[in-house]
């Protein structure tokens, strides 16, 4: 049963989706009680996984410091000399994977809860959540990458419809331009999976692997592989791995999102129902974080290095241009979906400054902003589920007539703007720190892109606290009378959506070792292995 | 060589064309029962024809009559996925004309059996003719002004080629004296002779700019000739594409490349660029289709190892693929009628989920994304052309393998607009349901295209590893 513990965590939903697949359109009930069922039993799973992951483990290096590692052969196909491949049902966790694994198990329990309500054709709506779950959680543990690119496009399909079928009035725009966006992105995505596979071998043989660790072994590559490290190939004027890496970022960046290839974000957060907004915002874009970490980084680190300070501004501008933006809508929701953009930024600095603290802050960045823009999206939802509008101009002196909804808001606002004992602050600070400290360290990043870096957290304390003025505080009053009736405090059902988050955040923030001590060895591992086989490589 | 050793070696070499001979003399039988009250068992009698060809089909490989037949395990390939595909159009309900359309659905089986296996110049001809009459008569066999006047579109440009063709063989028999392509001798006669016969091939294949024909008929056509038009002919055509070009001597190798390489780009991008436009759901599969034959050009014509088992594998997933998707529009053609538009499909998603769910399947396998068995079949589609690239370093390869990739997001855009009706429009207070069986045989052609993909090796088998006939040395 241990063995086979991940296999359990992204399977228990795929059960999930074939139980719902036979039951009644009408048994909603019985729909909703099996997928919440299910998904308390892959969250327990998700803690014996906690507790039993070794924090410190005595591997080499961050090719074998992989747990929990279940490798099968899956596909092989024999077509003529060079088309002959492996494909593997090969999954592990590392202290960068667990995290997030946990995480999406967490934060799909709180949207099952949060999509209690739903009442428009219950049955497709659990059987899509349940693929999506399993999808997402798959993505986070494989180490295949084609079963990793199954997975990344799994996710696609049912977030499409569950955007496109529950969404607000725009759905059907807003999920067809995700679906595009997304998809141009796992395209490169897929020129890169060809040209790798094509260009690894398993160790001692010919046949070729989408193993993700051998990819990262530069002595499994074949000689006249255009991708093999110091094999000088250019692809359009630009070296070959540098393009692949390009290729590779552009379309996890894509998913992240940064600037400028963000315009999808809005229109699919604003648009799709709370409890999608909740696992887009809180799980989708880490998927394009942790891309970017375990393949792009992983695979080329000598290209990781080389275009360190490109990513790193592309960082800056996403935290600066983001908040701006963010500054300027009158939607709720839009507002907290430009600073999700902006927080993204965080991690693509922390990443481009590639010491143990800036990688560190970005994981950590990740499983924050996972909790507190989930918990912000369900705060958009709690408003909007009571008048159906949520221009932040139509509310005013919400404060007095709802105390409790207040509390939640201002509280998670501060976790997001950075409020010192919450968790925000901290993957801020490690961000920072890191980006501050390459300079002398390891020489990626000036210091100017700390100093910008900065701003961010200013501008987002500028539009959390304008809109908790505007919101919040004054004279009672909304917009519409007869809102007036539905104006009642948070329920019992949104307080365990709440609770549970605000703990993890409170947790995170005053005893961040909690997080830490699981990835501080992959982290370190991380970092090391891409600053000397990176180097190594480049010197080639 | 005396009369009698040649017409025992001729009697000898018949063996081989058991399944042909079969075929044909059922079709005549087939006939004659449309006239009697068997006519209502065509069907029966179909598969049983069908059934007994798949049995006697040998698995043999070498050369007969005098070089005329020339087998090799691609053409056996072919055929089984010609058989196979006849046994799918049964599965369309066909009300008219039964034995009629049999009749000319089994002519076309013929001629394309007999298209992979030739590389005589007046064969070649003989059996594209055959193909093409057959296909013309079955474009009009519903006999309304729509098909009639597609049929007659049809055979003017099916004209057209032919002629181009014969005039190439012309050319070619001209200045060779010989009808035989291996032993052809390149000058500037015979090659301008191959490229118009190269029209006439591509003409069957809908490559553009040979591809004129191809929405209007399909739009027009019945639905189950119109599936088989897609699959049968179209894939015999790449065959004799593959055998023609493997069997001329390898002069003019680069000058080829650009062509077909360049050829296939633009076909696939005219496809997907095409298909944005369209309005009728069957015109959009088409230009779909047309598309697809953009991504298995290329495959025919890649000479390293693997380039013509990816042919095979693209082509078996094909077949399951067009048969799913024309099935399904067949099944709302009855129900929705005919001329059916995509706006027709909104909001039937509400009552008919689970044959939704399957064509948003088979949609996701055409447009190749996993997990499809379409996801496989261009991952080994684009494996092949990378490392056809590499090989010979033309950046034709390179632009092949880009733009193909970049067109998935285009097609995603065009396919996905039958869901997007379907599932995301509003009802329009219609009360649509299907019926069962339809929604179980659309269900089935999706799940082996799950199916296909989670075991993907399953076709590695099917694929036998072609060990294609050496041409230039016999």
């Amino acid at each position: 049963m241990i063995d086979h513990l991940l296999s359990l965590i992204v399977f228990i939903p795929l059960l999930g989706a074939g139980v719902v697949l036979f039951l009644k359109p009408d048994q909603s009930a019985i729909i909703k009680g099996t997928t919440l069922f299910l998904n308390v039993v892959q969250l327990l799973a998700c803690i014996i996984l906690v507790i039993l992951f070794q924090k410190q483990t005595d591997a080499a290096s961050i090719t074998t410091n992989f747990q929990f590692v279940e490798k099968y052969e899956w596909i092989r196909l024999n077509l003529g000399e060079s088309l002959r491949f492996i494909i593997e049902y090969h999954i592990g966790v590392d202290g960068i994977s667990l995290p997030l694994v946990v995480l999406s198990s967490f934060l799909m329990l709180v949207a099952i809860i949060s999509s209690w309500n739903q009442s428009k054709q219950v049955k497709g709506y659990f059987v899509l959540y349940n693929i999506l779950n399993a999808s997402i959680v798959g993505c986070f543990v494989a180490l295949d990458f084609f079963l990793f690119y199954l997975f990344f496009e799994l996710m696609l399909l049912p977030m499409f419809f569950l955007i496109g079928i529950w969404g607000g009035p725009n759905r059907s725009y807003a999920s067809v331009k995700f679906f595009l966006y997304t998809l141009l992105g796992s395209i490169l995505i897929l020129i890169v999976m060809i040209g790798l596979y094509l260009g690894v071998t398993q160790p001692g043989s010919t046949i070729h692997t989408f193993n993700i660790i051998h990819m990262m072994g530069t002595e499994n590559f074949v000689q006249d592989s255009l991708l093999r490290p110091g094999a000088g190939g250019t692809i359009f004027g630009i070296a070959a791995r540098y393009a692949a890496f390009l290729a590779l970022f552009v379309g996890f960046a894509i998913k992240l999102p940064m600037v400028p290839v963000h315009t999808w974000l809005p229109d699919a957060h604003v648009e799709a129902p709370t409890a999608i907004s909740v696992i887009l915002a809180g799980l989708l874009l880490k998927v394009g974080g942790y891309g970017i970490v375990r393949i792009a980084y992983g695979i080329f680190p000598d290209a990781a290095l080389n275009y360190a300070y490109l990513i790193a501004v592309f960082g800056v501008i996403s935290i600066v241009y983001g908040g701006l933006n963010a500054l300027a809508q009158r939607d709720l929701k839009r507002m907290i979906a430009y600073s999700s953009v902006s927080h993204m930024g965080f991690v693509l600095v922390g990443l481009g400054a590639l010491t143990v603290e800036g990688v560190s802050g970005a994981v950590f960045h990740m499983v924050s902003h996972g909790l507190i823009s989930g918990a912000l999206f369900l705060i958009a939802g709690v408003i909007y589920d009571r008048t159906g509008d949520r221009l932040i101009d139509n509310y005013s002196g919400l404060a007095g007539k709802l105390p409790q909804y207040t509390f939640v808001v201002v509280f998670m606002f501060f976790a997001s703007l950075g409020l010192p004992g919450l968790s925000g602050f901290i993957g801020e600070i490690l961000v920072l720190m890191g980006a501050f400290d390459s300079a002398s360290s390891n020489g990626l990043l000036p210091p100017w892109i700390g100093v910008v870096s900065t701003t961010g957290i200013i501008i987002s304390a500028a539009y959390y606290l304008w809109a908790t003025q505007r919101m919040f505080f004054g004279e009672y009053w909304v917009r519409e009378a007869s809102w007036e009736s539905n104006m009642h405090d948070i329920s019992k059902r949104e307080w365990t959506m709440f609770i549970p988050i605000m703990l993890l955040v409170l947790i995170l923030g005053v005893y961040p070792r909690f997080l830490l001590d699981f990835t501080d060895n992959t982290v370190n591992q991380f970092v090391n292995y891409v600053l000397e086989v990176g180097a190594n490589l480049m010197g080639k | 060589m005396d009369l009698k050793e040649t017409l025992s070696g001729i009697l000898a070499d018949l063996e081989v064309l058991t399944s042909e001979l079969i075929l044909i003399s059922g079709s005549v039988l087939l006939l004659i029962a449309g006239l009697t009250r068997f006519g209502r068992q065509t069907k029966l009698l179909v598969g049983a024809l069908v059934v007994s060809a798949l049995f006697l089909l040998d698995n043999v490989s070498g050369r007969y009559f005098n070089d005329f037949l020339i087998l090799d395990p691609v053409a056996v390939f072919l055929k089984y996925i010609f058989l196979f595909t006849t046994a799918g159009i049964l599965l369309f309900d066909r009300k008219k004309h039964l034995s009629e359309f049999y009749f000319l659905v089994i002519a076309v089986l013929v001629g394309s059996m007999f298209m992979v296996s030739v590389t005589n110049l007046l064969l070649i001809y003989i059996s594209i003719e055959l193909t093409s009459y057959a296909a013309y008569l079955l474009t009009g066999i519903d006999n309304n002004q729509k098909s009639s006047e597609a049929a007659f579109k049809y055979l003017l440009f099916g004209g057209v080629s032919s002629a181009l063709m014969l005039y190439g063989i012309s050319l070619i028999y001209g200045s060779t004296l010989s009808l035989n392509l291996e032993e052809l001798q390149w000058e500037a006669t015979s090659a301008g002779g191959l490229i118009l016969l190269f029209a006439g091939l591509l003409f069957k294949t809908s490559v553009v700019p040979f591809h004129i024909w191809t929405p209007g008929t399909y739009q027009a056509a019945p639905t189950d000739a119109v599936t088989y038009f897609s699959i049968v002919p179209k894939l015999a055509g790449f065959g004799l594409i593959y055998h023609v070009i493997n069997a001329v001597d390898p002069v003019f190798q680069n000058e080829i490349t650009i062509l077909i390489g360049s050829l296939s780009i633009i076909t696939i991008l005219w496809g997907t660029f095409g298909a944005i436009l369209q309005k009728n759901a069957k015109r959009l599969i088409s230009y779909g289709a047309i598309a697809h034959s953009g991504f298995l050009l290329p495959l025919v014509f890649v000479d390293y190892g693997g380039g013509i088992d990816a042919f095979g594998y693209y082509a078996l997933i094909y077949a399951v693929m067009n048969l799913g998707i024309f099935y399904f529009l067949h099944v709302a053609e009855n129900e929705l009628g005919d001329n059916l538009k995509i706006t027709d499909f909104s909001g039937l998603g509400g009552q008919n989920g689970i044959i939704g769910a399957s064509v948003v399947v088979i949609l996701v396998s055409l447009i190749g994304l996993p997990p499809t068995a379409g996801f496989t079949a261009k991952l080994v589609m684009f494996t092949s052309v990378w490392m056809e690239f590499k090989t010979d370093q033309l950046m034709i390869w390179l632009a092949l393998f880009v733009m193909g990739l970049l067109s998935s997001v285009v097609s995603l855009y065009f396919y996905f607009r039958i869901p997007y009706y379907f599932f995301l429009k509003q009802d329009a207070g219609r009360k649509v349901k299907f019926p069962v069986k339809n929604v179980w045989v659309t269900t089935i052609f999706a799940l082996s295209l799950l199916y296909l993909f989670i075991q993907g090796d399953i076709l590695d088998n099917f694929v036998v590893m072609f060990d294609p006939i050496d041409h230039q040395n016999k």
